[in-house]
């Protein structure tokens, strides 16, 4: 029976946006190994991350569960102790060989009692070609009747926030003026705030072109990696018999309205791209726009081709399996993402408006069918009242249906944490009691 | 660079783009640009948020200059053997306004002229949370050292031994364009769209005049296990940077295309390339004979 379980291979990247695969489109970059992967597979064109920072996406995709059942609803938040995590399950259940190279940044998770670490993590520019080169080795030595589950996490595109500056300056900035004529536009929704980011401010047009064009070349360079890593399995005696995964924890500003980074619910931050392969068993080059998926799907299609119980509570996650082999499922009808930074944010999307709800008490609501770039809000408009008290109705839901982490006992993580528990607690609690 | 500096360079460099003589993206050989002025290194104001400080060339290697001698003998042409330092650029919060620079590997290469072919035998260490090797052997052909077949093996050490059930090995040929991959699980084919060129062979290049002269188009074999095609490297003038002790002038050349951030090789005099930078991984000269 272990002999017919899939092998899985697991590729994510860090802070990718969702429009720079050229394949879709992007004509400012080239990213062979990923227009491959698109078109040896299906990609879900509409994939959204469980929370648009490293870590909770991380514990999302490992545990299944969203960003506040996990305990770990912002960056360095600890994973709940009691959750099991993919490698310990597809170890225990399916008696993989779970193994792991680059980056994994689940905080309270001890990655080498959950899989077999074979290489570690850092910056991208540094550490991801070492990455590939362990895991096509892995690869390369793997005998034996298990099945394998390799995780590869590269940094890519993350090293745009590490500029290499003096002084933690914007490094190599100053070269944008002899490459002005490489240098791409700015997105046709740049608007820029000098509220949004520190690390911005001052920046003119030039400046913001030099990030996009050293941006996309960080992607391209995570695209070699991936490259050298997905072209020796599909050339090698693995390609038949292995579910390959492809996506990022979140995406980036990228200049769309003037912002860089991730952790808010605009598009560019919240929408990852998402590519599935397994030769024979999911269709080539289609592209699905039908259907919402999101980060927790990702652990419940895993479990479903390993044939493996799915990982518990699994509230939210479905798996995309029927989806991926031509069924129509019925399917939800949203999703939502949450960040806990700040005031605290919350998207729902539906298949064509999205509503920001943010912890003050405001909200932001676009028309993503005509208007995917966000340029105009309809929040306090005829239009946005409607879609408001849907999603609202959509929010009560997921409420209903999720498990939030309670807020810790004692004072161990310090006050500045402990709020950010209560925050999505209280705000959810008054949200039901409004109802 | 100050935002002064910046404004008059981006008029200069504007006024090149419409007189046309700034590079294209198109393939082929082309005329380099003009040499610039000497570009003086600034010194960093703790007090002045650094934007445009540096020449880029230098800027994630600041906090590593200062102890920098380079290497005053020698030559990077015909036969030689080379030792780099990685220096690493760390995010750093205080306020000196130098980079947190520390070294984090090496890479040795030796180049030997043997008949028609030149021969690079190459071994990179990096070190971090895992260390990883990666060892070359290529066999150079032509006025460039365009690759004409290699071995590349690699490795993750567990101390100063390699685990050797994550060894990859591979062998790769270069014929008519044509590329054939071979490793254990099987071959990978592709086609290279200019000259292949293994990033071991610019040393030699810069050492002499033909990148001076003319842009170079090429395709880039790195570490004998990537190819990173549609690159440019370009004569981008002298700059002055500031090393133990003294100022140094230095010729600068830079390199853009897939897959890289903007390279810059700094050049000596006689043409030892003495600082490679990227941005958080970066390559100073240690020795050379």
């Amino acid at each position: 029976m272990v002999k017919k379980r899939p092998n899985i291979l697991f590729i994510h990247v860090d802070q990718l946006h969702y429009q720079t695969i050229s394949a879709y489109g992007n004509p400012y970059l080239k990213t062979p190994a990923l227009d491959r992967m698109v078109s040896d597979g299906m990609s879900f064109m509409e994939m959204y991350t469980t929370m648009p920072q490293c870590c909770p996406a991380r514990a999302s995709w490992y545990t299944g569960r969203m960003s506040t059942e996990t305990g770990v609803p912002v960056n360095s938040c600890p994973l709940d102790p009691n959750l099991p995590d993919l490698g310990q399950w597809l170890r225990k259940h399916g008696g993989y060989d779970c193994v792991y190279a680059g980056k994994w940044h689940i905080p309270n998770r001890d990655l080498s009692k959950s899989f077999r670490q074979i290489f570690g993590s850092g910056m991208g520019e540094h550490n991801d070609a070492s990455i590939a080169r362990a895991a096509v080795g892995y690869l390369q030595n793997h005998s034996g009747d298990k099945p394998f589950f390799l995780n590869v996490g590269f940094m890519n595109p993350h090293d745009c926030c590490y500029t290499a500056g003096a002084g933690g300056g914007c490094g190599k900035f100053s070269f944008a003026k002899e490459i002005a004529d490489k240098l791409p536009p700015l997105p046709e929704n740049f608007l820029y705030n000098p509220n949004y980011a520190a690390r911005t401010r001052g920046w003119k047009d030039l400046q913001w072109r030099y990030y996009i064009y050293s941006y996309y070349r960080l992607v391209e360079m995570a695209d070699a990696e991936i490259g050298r890593l997905y072209n020796t399995l599909a050339n090698s005696r693995f390609a038949d018999n292995t579910l390959v995964i492809f996506t990022a924890d979140h995406g980036d500003g990228l200049g769309f309205h003037g912002r860089v980074s991730k952790g808010y619910m605009e598009e560019q931050a919240w929408h990852v791209p998402a590519i599935l392969i397994y030769p024979g068993r999911i269709a080539k080059g289609k592209r699905d726009t039908e259907h919402l998926a999101s980060g927790v799907d990702i652990p419940a299609t895993i479990c479903d081709y390993a044939k493996v119980p799915m990982l518990p509570k699994m509230t939210i996650g479905r798996s995309l399996r029927p989806v991926l082999e031509g069924k129509s499922p019925a399917w939800r009808d949203f999703v939502i993402g949450e960040s806990m930074l700040g005031v605290g944010q919350v998207g729902i999307r539906d298949k064509q408006f999205k509503t920001i709800l943010y912890g003050n008490d405001t909200a932001k609501i676009y028309d993503l069918k005509n208007d995917p770039l966000e340029k105009h809000d309809l929040a306090g408009i005829e239009q946005g009242k409607a879609v408001m008290q849907r999603h609202m109705g959509y929010m009560r839901r997921y409420i209903s249906s999720i498990e939030p982490a309670p807020v810790p006992a004692g004072n161990q993580l310090g006050i500045k944490y402990k709020n950010i528990y209560e925050k999505y607690n209280s705000w959810y609690k008054q949200i039901l009691k409004e109802a | 660079m100050n935002r002064r500096d910046l404004l008059r360079l981006t008029a200069y460099a504007s006024s090149l783009v419409l007189a046309g003589r700034l590079p294209l993206l198109s393939a082929g050989r082309q005329k380099s640009r003009p040499r610039r002025q000497q570009q003086p290194a600034r010194q960093t104001s703790a007090a002045k948020r650094n934007i445009f400080t540096e020449p880029p060339a230098i800027e994630p290697v600041t906090g590593y200059l200062g102890k920098f001698r380079p290497v005053a003998t020698g030559t990077m042409r015909g036969d030689f053997a080379v030792k780099y330092d990685l220096i690493r650029w760390g995010p750093v919060n205080n306020k000196t306004g130098r980079a947190r620079n520390i070294v984090s590997g090496s890479l040795e290469i030796v180049r030997k002229v043997n008949g028609r072919d030149t021969v690079y035998e190459t071994v990179e260490h990096r070190t971090g949370q895992t260390t990883s090797r990666v060892t070359t052997k290529l066999n150079c052909r032509g006025k460039l050292d365009a690759v004409v077949r290699w071995t590349a093996v690699s490795d993750v050490m567990n101390g100063r031994n390699a685990q050797t059930d994550l060894k990859f090995e591979e062998h790769g040929i270069v014929s008519n364009g044509n590329i054939v991959r071979n490793n254990k699980l099987g071959t990978i084919e592709s086609v290279n769209s200019h000259t292949l060129l293994p990033q071991e062979a610019l040393l030699s290049l810069l050492a002499g005049d033909i990148v001076k002269s003319d842009d170079l188009h090429f395709d880039m074999l790195q570490n004998g296990l990537v190819i990173k095609p549609n690159q440019t490297l370009y004569y981008s003038g002298q700059i002055q940077i500031p090393v133990a002790g003294r100022t140094a002038t230095m010729d600068c050349y830079a390199q853009t295309g897939y897959g890289i951030l903007p390279t810059h090789y700094l050049a000596d005099e006689h043409g030892r390339v003495q600082l490679i930078t990227q941005q958080n991984t970066n390559w100073a000269l240690k020795k050379l004979s």
